[in-house]
């Protein structure tokens, strides 16, 4: 095979096929390498009957394949035929292994590889890039020249793959479609996550089949395993459905059967078939092999792309989800552009150029998008860095207003995690909540709120505008986006965060300029939830400032440790060594996951010799603090057996992830009478569909913590939303907008398991019909059958991710509290609950 | 020769799994036990439960080996020999073989399956309901229904039904009783003393009986519609009438005059007697029923005060005082004898606040008459008339009616005449006594007895002196003064006589004023002054004595004294012995106190006044001194009440 | 598309009542003095007022009482919506539940002297009857509200009703399993308990919690004897010591789930008199109150 193909396009996913089919549409020379025997191969895996939406609903679909929100087979089925219909070149099975330039080494074009290791070195590997055509080398050994290369593979990455003999044997297999359609096997499960737990249980759900399952995980432990999915497999040990293997791995693997290394020699079993789920090697090591380089080392960056989303290696283009753009809506108009793009028409304004006109058209001055965008990357710093693409993402969910002058831009206590840039005028800060005239200004190209960002919490302080200014917001999203892109803007954001959480924390006339000799001491760290950062007894001055996060202070009495405080983010810890100078007092240690800011000690007494505001400031924060210690000291000698349990309740409570919440429903044991009514209002006020499980979750001390919404400060369910559908409300709380695609990405992120996807039942009937002749279900969430008797068929229901919205624009706060007739049920914020007030509830 | 078997099991989600073996052998085994040809994981299986062999072909032996006869076809037996043609079933406990031809020719197909489902292949979401009582108990909904309907059927639909069904007038033989002619009884008792009821069977409605009626009506307790006759309509005084007819119960007063009176309520009291159709004035305003036997009579006080507080600023020509209750009740005001009188006595209401004194022209002490140590006593004991040691009884003059209430009349032949005998001379055996209430017969008498003694006189004719005779003057000189020596001189004496008889000191003037009319007739010189007694001082209301014998703890004339008060020391007979509205309060008692128990006697207005008196009765404000004899004429005493009693009234009475 | 998280203000939050207070103290115990002075109220106005001819419901101050007892009647009835239409405006079920007990009991107070204790055999002691009747059970449900969660919760220890189920499930799985290699008599032994195990039983069961003739007890009992008279002879057959072990544990799950299933019917059984009576109650009132104006 000589010729030199015009496009290659590796990747058949939404980006790929789109981009494959406008090049035949064009008439290019080109071929589709899809490395599975069908395309799409990431919806393909959705599950049978998923409903695949098409957001954003405004985005004007430009590519040659039709695509419309339904049915997972009916979607495909269209591309398929369609593929057929524009006589797309498509090898299936064809997996490409490299991509290597084949022409003369590019002067000066010299890639650094950075790779880490598990133990946290990294070694750095350096490559000359060479210009096109590309020589892409398949699996099989087949190798394919062309001119350019569209990266279209998506984030999904390649299973890792059993590296033992045999490991390429026909019965292993790196997934499970249907747990059904295997019978009496003798099946290994290799791997302990999530995925590996929920394929054993689902060949061993059903005695039936006969199947005998086995679970091999490499740990002792199931660490990396939600805690449902491992009782769940715990309780089929039990049950004697699976045998469970740890510290195991596969030694040899032959036809029907393998072997095993266990803590306790070699093992040989039965295998009929291996189900392999040991996790996935995200792309990114492929990719850089390709010369294309990333814009930062951070878990989240995305590659470097120009604005025609070519990479840094010349010819090599990257789309849809490895660029950055979860949605199939951007993917296939990106596919679109990028075949326009190679094929000469550089001047195409991309798709979502409408969307970003109506974020502009507020503006005075009119600019087009391009120079807006422009306009904004060179007024605002931290933007200076970014890409022209970039821009445009970035844009994507971020807005851009004009403020007059005394607007209030946010304030105190407004719930916000946006970030703010100016890029023109100036705003000004209430730094003192009694006296609004007392305002620190911030000028043109720097940024504010990012404490919101940072810490998750409410705002700290009111802002208005200044003058007239042009304010860039950055929705969360975004603006870890930008972090993780940008380097040089996370390493400015942080400097700023320090200072200002130094000015807003010991105010009293502190100025930027008296701190720069203790912010060049600032280091900021990241604690493990658990870990210590001060022991009581030790020596050390340090002082912390917990950026985000939230700590409990312990004191050991009697031998005992007894809960203290509960210290939330924006606060700080450690003050008293540097003020009395003996050792610690008390230990601190992170609740959940938190950063905090390390100020050396010396550094700290020398503002404070300079600031004698200051020290007397620390000194009053100090003595209510030896207050409370003495106090439940006090309470400790009379009645021990109350402080125990309250420091068994602040514990458990930590524990159970109150820590990092903002608001969590706690019901109280000694009262619930176990009626549902919590549940069945949940489902009454949101459309039949409960977001709480009363009777699932912890209990201490008959103190529950149901499974409901705890609205972290830093939700994990915003982590990874393609749609980005997850927002902090108006009231804090945590709530999901319509443009959900019921991914169950957040459903899987959720630590505590409060997320549930599942579709609107029909519409009850009027609940007197009920109450006086039994017609429906009744108040609450109707069951299953009822819900499928009563649905309209043919009618296309999806299902969406549905969590807890605490009951935001109902007057009465949440339902499921108001709804309790015996008081059992309290919503409460950490710093309300994990107070002395415990005290009282240890005494009853 | 060979068995091709498909085993088929359910999978949770209901699909099937089934799994296909070939054995080739002739003989094959069935059970539970792992080393069986064919094994049915079910524990009502034998481990070695029946042994299957082929014969020729199309033909099967079967045969327990478990012990346990096989079930084919709906038969037990231990062994059977099967065309396979027929597809012959064979249940094995939870299980079933369907024996079949196999494609193959000479293949037995066997499909074993389960038929009856394993204890736990119920869903979960059903059997969670086994924590609540829903599946053990009927719903609350039907019990509620049930209840619900069973008490509106039995307490509402029922005897709304009936009240429907029901005409709203009267039973007949009521009607036909309340026409019987007025009944002599005493006049507040209905017309038919015994009210003529369907004491019939119990009705529906008579759950809705908030009381017991009271014994009058108790003949009424099944017959509500008697009373209640229309729904909605509160009970109307024709239900009442239609027994207790107006000439029997007649109006507290005339209508007009009762309708001016009344205190038409105001403000939301009257709204709420509108808006619950509740008209007053009724009857049943009065009289409360179903409050038990003698419910109907409890009339409130409050029902009479309502209108009697501050009457006569609604009625302002009433002559009756306003009386805002008991506490407040006036002094009593005694109707007594302003002017004696044989024809036209005058009487008069006079409060016993003015210390009134009566003139009834009988001139009577009670001082003396109830002394135990005077003349009287002496004369008593002779006559043996009663007395209590010594002194005379109060009842013997003062003896109650027939009815205990009142007292008879006093009459000088009754209660006078043992002591003062009007004897003047004594013929012989015979006493000759002068006739009482004739003055001019007596002056006849007299002169005629002097003249026939002077003319010719007899033997033991003795002229009997009133006044006591001298000391030391006999018998004969009496006689001697009988012996006339001539007839003028007879009647000059005869004059005398007459004159001294009437005059001071004389028999009559002990008890009677006397008048000289100063006519030259002897015959027609003296006149008695008239007298009256009062025999009702308090007409409107009714004190019966007879209750009353004993009081704070005395009986007999203590029992009297204690109320009239003097009576023991009264000179004169003027005085008014009338006990006053506070001696009466001493043992009748408000109403009930705020907190605490009712510690004296019922103190409410029908403890003395009746309400049904009418025209003409005790009722009313026309001020008739009712039960006075003689009756006297009613205009006359219309201004009897502003009438001064005439001079020479007074003067006796002064005297 | 997300406006609702671009706005800067500090909205406020919507005030609710974070108080940690069960209904009987809700609010420091506002209702049970509003309830108490109600009662007093009631029962001075009743000693001073003079009820003329005497005290029922039939005199001004009957009516009264009456009236106030009838609206609390209804409203107290109310309840039963009030805790299904979960309204967005605010309200707290807790304040109302404190609200129904305590007028609830001051009931007992108002409808006795309405009665002017004057009881027969009539709709209008039915009526005070059912109320009574109402009151009685509700004071027991308040019982056992305040004393059964604690122990119902300790009892679950963390387990949800499903999980106690399918743990049952899972044994009967392993028995089933277990007793397959068993000949008639001890298999039948076994499907003793997996075929004659009623978890929840009849009302008198749950009540009490008691299945003293429990497939599941009789099993291991029987294998008990069987277990025990293998010793004496020798060593005891594996299979069936292993079925004696899961007919333990068995038991032990069941007793668990019957003590749940007894306190959770403990906890609901006074509604199923609770509420059908209060309806019996509003009909005997309907009709109470009709009657007297019927025969007004």
């Amino acid at each position: 095979m000589g010729e030199t193909i015009r496009i290659a396009i590796v990747g058949s996913g939404p980006a790929g096929l789109s981009a494959a089919a406008h090049a035949a549409k064009l008439g290019l020379s080109h071929v589709l390498l899809e490395k599975t025997s069908h395309l799409s191969d990431t919806i393909y895996k959705y599950q049978k009957g998923k409903h695949v939406m098409a957001t954003p609903s405004q985005l004007v679909l430009r590519s040659d394949l039709d695509f419309d929100a339904g049915k997972r087979e009916v979607v495909l089925g269209t591309w398929d035929s369609m593929t057929a219909g524009h006589k797309v070149n498509v090898k299936y099975n064809a997996e490409v292994k490299s991509i290597a330039g084949t022409g003369a080494p590019i002067p000066g074009s010299i890639q650094k590889i950075v790779t880490r290791k598990r133990d946290g070195t990294s070694e750095t590997k350096e490559l000359q890039r060479n210009a096109p055509p590309y020589k892409l080398t398949l699996t099989n050994g087949e190798e394919i020249v062309a001119d350019t290369v569209i990266l279209a593979i998506g984030t999904q990455g390649n299973p890792n793959l059993t590296a033992c003999p045999g490991g390429d044997l026909p019965h292993i297999q790196y997934q499970l479609d249907d747990p059904a359609e295997y019978n009496d096997e003798h099946i290994f499960v290799i791997g302990g996550g999530d995925a590996g737990i929920e394929n054993a249980l689902g060949l061993a759900a059903d005695a039936a089949q006969g199947n005998i399952v086995s679970l091999v995980n490499r740990g002792a432990e199931f660490s990396t395993a939600k805690d449902a999915n491992v009782k769940a497999l715990f309780a089929a040990r039990d049950a004697g459905r699976i045998s469970i293997m740890t510290e195991t791995t596969p030694r040899s693997i032959e036809a029907g059967w393998v072997t095993l290394d266990t803590r306790d020699g070699e093992v040989r079993a039965q295998c009929d078939r291996m189900i392999a789920r040991m996790g996935s090697a995200p792309p990114r090591g492929f990719v850089e092999a390709c010369g294309v380089e990333f814009a930062s080392n951070d878990r989240l960056a995305f590659p470097k792309l120009s604005a025609t989303f070519e990479s840094t290696a010349p010819g090599i283009y990257v789309t849809g989800a490895l660029a950055g753009y979860p949605l199939i809506k951007h993917c296939m108009n990106q596919g679109h552009d990028v075949v326009e793009f190679v094929n000469g028409n550089t001047d195409l304004k991309p798709a979502d150029e409408p969307i970003l006109e109506a974020k502009f058209a507020g503006l005075p001055g009119n600019r087009s998008v391009a120079d807006w965008l422009d306009y904004l990357r060179v007024n605002v710093s931290i933007l200076n860095a970014m890409s022209a693409l970039q821009m445009r993402e970035f844009m994507l969910d971020s807005e851009a207003r004009l403020y007059r002058a005394g607007d209030v831009i946010f304030e105190r206590n407004a719930p916000g995690s946006s970030l703010f840039g100016i890029a023109d005028g100036q705003v000004l800060v209430e730094v003192n909540p009694d006296d609004p005239s007392i305002t620190v200004p911030i000028g043109a190209g720097s940024i504010f709120g990012e404490v919101g960002l940072i810490s998750g919490r409410r705002r700290g302080a009111t802002v208005r505008a200044g003058a007239d200014c042009v304010l860039v917001e950055i929705s969360r999203s975004a603006a870890l986006k930008l972090m993780s892109a940008v380097p040089p803007a996370a390493r400015e954001i942080t400097r700023i965060t320090t200072e200002r959480s130094l000015l807003q924390i010991f105010k009293s006339g502190l100025t930027p300029a008296d701190l720069t000799a203790v912010i060049a001491s600032a280091k900021v760290e990241t604690i493990r939830a658990g870990q210590t950062i001060i022991k009581e007894g030790e020596t050390g001055d340090d002082i912390f400032i917990i950026r985000s996060g939230s700590m409990v202070v312990e004191k050991s009495i009697g031998g005992k440790p007894v809960f203290l405080n509960y210290v939330p983010a924006g606060s700080y810890v450690g003050e008293m060594a540097v003020i009395d100078g003996g050792p610690r007092v008390a230990t601190v240690r992170a609740a959940v996951k938190s950063d905090v800011i390390r100020l050396s000690g010396d550094s700290f007494r020398a503002l404070l010799a300079a600031k004698p505001g200051l020290s007397a400031r620390l000194r009053d924060d100090m003595a209510t603090r030896t207050q409370l210690n003495s106090f439940i000291e006090s309470k400790k000698d009379s009645f021990g057996g109350v402080v125990d349990m309250y420091t068994g309740v602040a514990n458990f409570l930590v524990d159970n992830g109150v820590g990092e919440a903002t608001d969590v429903l706690l019901i109280d044991e000694k009262l619930c009478v176990g009626c549902d009514n919590c549940e069945k209002a949940c489902a009454d006020t949101h459309d039949g569909l409960s977001r709480l499980d009363r009777e699932a979750g912890r209990t201490y001390a008959h103190l529950h913590v149901p499974t409901s919404c705890r609205h972290c400060e830093h939700p994990h369910c915003m982590a990874d939303c393609p749609p980005n559908a997850i927002h902090r409300g108006a009231t804090g709380e945590v709530y999901i907008d319509d443009t959900c695609i019921g991914c169950g990405n957040c459903q899987r992120n959720c630590p505590y398991g409060v997320i549930r996807m599942d579709k609107v039942p029909p519409k009850k009937p009027w609940l007197i019909s009920w109450l006086l002749f039994g017609q429906g279900p009744g108040p609450g969430e109707p069951d299953k059958k009822w819900s499928y008797e009563h649905t309209k068929k043919g009618v296309e229901t999806p299902k969406k991710a549905i969590k807890c919205d605490m009951c935001t624009g109902q007057s009465g706060g949440p339902a499921c509290v108001r709804a309790c007739p015996t008081g059992a049920a309290i919503r409460v914020s950490p710093e309300q609950f994990l107070s002395v007030a415990l005290l009282d509830r240890g005494g009853d | 020769m060979s068995f091709v078997v498909r085993q088929i099991a359910k999978r949770a989600d209901g699909g099937d799994i089934i799994r296909t073996r070939t054995l080739d052998a002739a003989e094959i085994t069935i059970g539970r036990g792992t080393d069986c040809d064919i094994q049915l994981p079910d524990l009502g299986v034998m481990l070695r439960h029946a042994r299957l062999s082929q014969l020729l072909d199309g033909t099967v032996a079967i045969e327990a080996t478990g012990g346990i006869p096989l079930e084919i076809n709906g038969q037990f037996v231990s062994r059977a020999d099967l065309d396979v043609s027929g597809n012959p079933a064979i249940d094995i406990a939870s299980h079933r073989l369907t024996l079949g031809r196999g494609e193959t020719p000479g293949a037995i197909a066997i499909t074993a399956e389960r038929v009856i489902a394993a204890s736990d292949s119920a869903d979960a979401d059903a059997e969670t309901g086994i924590f609540s009582l829903k599946e053990t108990m009927p719903s609350k909904r039907s019990l509620a229904w049930g209840l619900a309907l069973l008490i509106l059927v039995t307490c509402l639909a029922l005897p709304l039904w009936l009240m429907s069904s029901r005409s709203a007038d009267l039973p007949a033989e009521m009607v036909a009783a309340a026409a019987h002619p007025p009944a002599t009884a005493s006049r507040l008792v209905p017309v038919n003393a015994t009210p003529v009821a369907d004491k019939g069977s119990m009705k529906p409605d008579i759950v809705w009986s908030s009381g017991a009626l009271s014994t009058a009506h108790a003949g009424l307790s099944n017959n509500c519609g008697a009373c209640h006759q229309a729904a909605f309509v509160s009970v109307t005084d024709s239900a009442c009438a239609a027994c207790h007819k107006p000439e029997s119960t007649p109006d507290h007063a005339a209508h007009d005059r009762m309708e001016r009176g009344r205190l038409a309520s105001t403000g939301l009291i009257a709204e709420v007697h509108k808006g619950l159709n509740l008209p007053e004035g009724r009857c049943a305003s009065c009289h409360k029923e179903h409050e038990g036997p003698n419910g109907a009579l409890m009339v409130a006080t409050s029902f009479c005060t309502d209108c009697h507080t501050g009457l006569s600023t609604r009625l302002r020509d009433t002559k009756i005082a306003n009386v805002p209750g008991w506490d407040k009740h006036p002094q009593f005001s005694p109707t007594i004898v302003a002017t004696p009188s044989l024809k036209n006595p005058l009487f008069q209401r006079v409060s016993l606040g003015t210390k009134p004194h009566e003139n009834s022209g009988l001139v009577y002490p009670h001082d003396i008459h109830q002394s135990a140590t005077n003349a009287v006593t002496n004369m008593a004991l002779k006559q043996g008339l009663p007395t209590k040691d010594g002194a005379l009884g109060c009842n013997y003059c003062h003896q109650p009616d027939s009815d205990g209430v009142r007292f008879k009349q006093i009459s000088m032949e009754d209660n006078c005449a043992a002591c003062h005998d009007l004897a003047f001379a004594s013929d012989g055996g015979v006493v000759r006594t002068l006739p009482h209430g004739k003055p001019q017969q007596v002056a006849g008498i007299v002169r005629d007895f002097y003249l026939s003694q002077a003319l010719s006189p007899r033997a033991g004719v003795q002229r009997l002196a009133f006044e006591r005779r001298q000391v030391g003057r006999m018998a004969e000189l009496e006689a001697a003064d009988l012996r006339i020596t001539s007839v003028g001189d007879a009647r000059a004496r005869g004059d005398k006589a007459i004159a001294a008889i009437f005059s001071k000191g004389g028999v009559c003037a002990d008890c009677h004023g006397i008048a000289n009319t100063g006519a030259s007739n002897m015959a027609e010189r003296y006149a008695i002054e008239p007298v009256t007694l009062a025999d009702h001082y308090l007409p409107k209301g009714s004190f019966p004595h007879n209750k009353h014998l004993t009081y704070d703890g005395k009986t007999g004339d203590a029992a009297c004294i204690a109320c009239h008060k003097g009576a023991t020391t009264s000179k004169l007979s003027s005085d008014l012995l009338l006990p006053s509205v506070s001696q009466c309060r001493d043992c009748h008692g408000a109403s009930k106190p705020l907190i605490g128990p009712v510690t004296k006697v019922s103190g409410s207005c029908n403890t003395c006044h009746g309400f049904h008196y009418g025209k003409g009765g005790q009722g009313g404000d026309n001020g008739v001194p009712v039960g006075h004899t003689p009756v006297a004429t009613i205009p006359k005493v219309a201004d009897a009440d502003r009438a001064i009693p005439d001079r020479r009234t007074l003067a006796l009475v002064d005297r | 598309m997300s406006m609702r998280a671009r706005t800067g203000k500090a909205i406020k939050r919507a005030p609710r009542d974070t108080a940690h207070e069960g209904f009987l103290t809700h609010a420091r115990s506002r209702w049970l003095k509003i309830a108490a002075a109600i009662s007093i109220l009631a029962i001075i106005a009743y000693e001073m007022v003079d009820q003329q001819p005497r005290a029922n419901g039939g005199t001004a101050l009957g009516y009264t009482l009456g009236t106030i007892g009838a609206l609390m009647i209804v409203w107290l009835s109310l309840i039963g919506l009030r805790k299904r239409i979960i309204t967005s405006r605010p309200f707290s079920l807790k304040a109302w539940t404190s609200a129904h007990v305590y007028l609830g009991l001051s009931l007992i107070v108002i409808g006795t002297l309405h009665t002017g204790f004057q009881l027969g055999w009539n709709v209008h002691t039915l009526a005070y009857v059912l109320m009574m009747f109402v009151i009685l059970s509700g004071i027991y449900g308040i019982i056992v509200y305040a004393r059964l969660p604690e122990q119902l919760s300790a009892n679950r220890n963390e387990a949800t009703q499903p999980q106690m189920l399918e743990a049952i499930r899972a044994l009967d799985r392993q028995l089933d399993t277990a007793a397959q290699p068993l000949g008639k008599d001890e298999a039948d032994i076994v499907r003793l308990s997996l075929e004659e195990t009623d978890i929840g039983g009849n009302l008198w069961q749950r009540l009490t919690g008691r299945q003293p003739n429990c497939g599941t007890a009789r099993a291991r009992d029987a294998v008990q004897v069987r277990v025990n008279a293998q010793m004496r002879t020798g060593k005891p057959d594996q299979r069936l010591t292993q079925i004696l072990f899961l007919l333990e544990r068995k038991d032990a799950a069941l007793a668990q789930a019957r003590r749940h299933i007894r306190m959770k019917t403990q906890l609901e059984i006074w509604l199923y008199i609770h509420v059908p009576a209060t309806i019996a109650l509003l009909a005997a009132l309907t009709a109470h109150i009709l009657s007297v104006f019927l025969y007004w």
